[in-house]
């Protein structure tokens, strides 16, 4: 399939806007700007997933997940290492994604009247907004970048 | 950019991707935007964060995914 001038717009323009938000993440974590986590929060701060304070105890792994999303920005941004850098930082926008879209049991809770519409609606924008556009960013990128894929798509080894 | 295909079958993966793409680049735009605004703490009031928030005191009546269990444990004891 060929490529149009507005397809190639679109790859750039998604890409400038998943990287400004991989470096604002990745340096959100040295430097507070935005109420998310960051180093300077207290670990088992009220708000926070489970998952993440875990994460942030093991004194590497979060601090993994930054460098990742930092140097994946950067990436985008200088648009150097691409699709390298798309395919590591994968599993941190999927599980993202995967962290914003667990709203089972809030689900449950509202239903059963313990928590408000309003923050049932919040928990669903999160989802969608936050790791639901990462993610069709990620993956639209991806796509766009399959050539450079495709030799890792054998079935069989070649050596 | 996805492979070769026949010519409708091809045509119908170009229109899935554009549409993907057209998605992912709305999505971005009102998340980017909305960072944006997070950062300097304007949009504090609409966002999930002030809903989300657990008030003090009223932690132990929330919903498990919204509080970190160290903290639910604490608040319910």
């Amino acid at each position: 399939m060929k490529l149009s001038r507005f397809d190639h717009r679109l790859i750039f323009w998604v890409g400038v806007l998943l990287g400004v938000q991989y470096c604002l993440g990745g340096i959100n974590w040295w430097f507070k700007i935005f109420p998310f986590p960051s180093l300077s929060d207290p670990v088992e701060a009220a708000g926070k997933h489970p998952v993440l304070v875990e994460m942030i105890k093991t004194g590497w792994m979060f601090y993994a997940a930054k460098v990742i999303e930092l140097l994946t920005g950067i990436a985008l941004l200088t648009r150097r290492y691409v699709p390298l850098m798309l395919v590591a930082s994968f599993p941190v926008a999927l599980s993202t994604f995967m962290l914003d879209a667990m709203i089972v049991d809030d689900l449950v809770a509202w239903t059963s009247g313990q928590v408000s519409g309003a923050f049932m609606w919040s928990k669903l924008m999160d989802m969608i907004f936050f790791g639901g556009a990462v993610l069709a960013m990620q993956g639209y990128l991806m796509l766009s970048h399959m050539d450079s894929y495709r030799p890792f798509l054998k079935a069989r080894e070649s050596i | 950019m996805v492979g070769e295909t026949n010519e409708s079958g091809g045509s119908l993966a170009l229109t899935l991707y554009r549409g993907l793409g057209l998605v992912a680049f709305v999505l971005g735009v009102l998340s980017t935007g909305w960072l944006v605004l997070m950062a300097g703490q304007w949009a504090m009031p609409w966002s999930s964060l002030a809903i989300t928030a657990p008030p003090p005191g009223e932690v132990a009546a929330m919903a498990p995914s919204m509080v970190s269990a160290p903290v639910l444990e604490a608040a319910r004891r």
